[in-house]
């Protein structure tokens, strides 16, 4: 055991390996205890200090580097793998979110314009749709004629007329050559003549070229009023 | 539209050509202080797990850590200290997992028995002195395994072990003072032959 008074200091200079001072080494030199001791402390703290040397101080492998370089490589490869794959879900689930909205979109356009026909057949069933004509020479063409007026509604009442109205923004425009609406107009109002035609033909179940029939004049009596007990005695 | 269609491939051309060339440049830093700290990384974790081949995989792992946070590490200058934080905890955590599995496998293994070595310097050598150290340093407080393992480095003075843990030299001084005289004390049986070890 290490005499007590000088025991902190002699481990702090076994461990620092500073010089010790001068009354230290003085009781060094006389008690050989103490001297033995240091000494042992001193070649403790050499091995510790070996041991951690030798356990810290080894050889990097050679291709530490470049194996670190390849895996770092490799690991930004997959990350940018990975972002790749991210921005292409990213603009599928776009794409697709746009489809769907489109989709609806048409849908809707689809059932109101389905609402609107099945509203303008079943008002006027003989009327057929037509297409609008956008030059405004053929729209005065068209207001001219009687027969277009008369398909267009305005022989039809105040109701049928406004469902006639809503039925006709909601037809296809067609854009026709210029010099030609007249053509495409006479065109429609032929279709449209031919298919009342049709119709009306179809709901008398008869002949479309039908004579028109002809009656004898009739000779109607006047009417004789007699009480009932006339009657009773003839 | 047109021009949406004219400007948005551009765009998308300029953030891919100034995306790959950040890229560029933070592999190119990366590759520099890989030269610089890779092997202060790999000792770091060989101090700990006392294996190269574990010591490098944990090395590699915390250098891509590293490189994958690199962007975050305002000071470069710190990088150091950094990414030793990084080794030296990614260690302790594979040491903790590998001391886990060697409780598991001893248990069925049975002790072999040396005879003991003569003079010092096979003393040091034995393998019964380095396991013995071994568990000393493994049984010591963390702050003072780092400084002790860093210390023991070559060519790593006091000062710039206190300036990579962001640390007073005076602190890196009595934790060193304190870590080398616990292994001492651990260690002591060695020497005077007063205690069994």
């Amino acid at each position: 055991m290490l005499c007590d008074k000088y025991k902190e200091v002699l481990i702090e200079a076994a461990a620092s390996g500073a010089a010790l001072p001068g009354p230290v080494n003085e009781h060094l030199s006389l008690c050989v205890h103490c001297h033995g001791l240091f000494a042992a402390h001193q070649s403790l703290f050499a091995l510790v200090d070996a041991g951690l040397h030798s356990r810290v101080n080894v050889t990097v492998p050679g291709n530490f580097d470049d194996r670190v370089r390849a895996a770092s490589q490799i690991r930004a490869r997959q990350e940018d793998r990975n972002y790749s794959a991210v921005l292409a879900c990213g603009s599928l689930a776009a794409a697709a979110a746009v489809l769907m909205a489109i989709l609806l979109t048409q849908n809707e356009k689809h059932g109101a314009k389905e609402t609107a026909r099945t509203a303008t057949v079943e008002s006027n069933p003989l009327s057929s749709p037509h297409p609008t004509v956008l030059s405004s020479e053929a729209a005065s063409l068209r207001s001219r004629s009687p027969r277009s007026a008369h398909s267009h509604g305005s022989a039809l009442g105040a109701t049928q007329g406004s469902k006639a109205l809503v039925r006709r923004q909601e037809e296809p425009k067609v854009l026709v050559p210029e010099g030609q609406e007249e053509l495409l107009a006479k065109y429609m109002e032929g279709i449209a003549a031919r298919k009342a035609r049709v119709a009306f033909s179809a709901d008398l179940q008869h002949e479309p070229n039908m004579k028109p029939v002809e009656f004898p004049s009739i000779e109607i009596s006047e009417l004789v009023v007699k009480p009932l007990s006339d009657l009773s005695s003839n | 539209m047109q021009e949406l269609v004219l400007i948005q491939p551009i765009r998308a051309g300029e953030e891919q050509w100034s995306r790959e060339a950040a890229q560029a440049a933070k592999r190119r830093d990366f590759e520099e202080r890989l030269a610089e700290c890779g092997p202060l990384a790999f000792r770091v974790a060989r101090g700990v797990l006392r294996n190269d081949a574990d010591a490098e995989d944990v090395a590699q792992e915390a250098l891509l850590r590293a490189y994958r946070l690199f962007d975050r590490l305002r000071d470069g200058r710190r990088f150091r200290g950094w990414l030793v934080r990084i080794v030296f905890r990614l260690a302790l955590d594979r040491a903790r997992s590998a001391k886990r599995r060697e409780v598991r496998e001893t248990e069925w293994a049975q002790p072999t028995r040396r005879p003991a070595p003569a003079t010092a310097e096979e003393l040091a050598a034995s393998s019964e002195f380095q396991a013995h150290f071994d568990r000393a340093l493994d049984a010591l407080p963390e702050k003072l395994r780092l400084v002790l393992l860093l210390a023991a480095m070559e060519g790593h003075t006091l000062d710039e072990v206190a300036a990579m843990l962001e640390l007073p030299v005076g602190t890196v001084k009595s934790r060193l003072f304190a870590g080398r005289k616990k292994l001492a004390e651990k260690l002591q049986c060695y020497v005077t032959n007063t205690k069994k070890c």
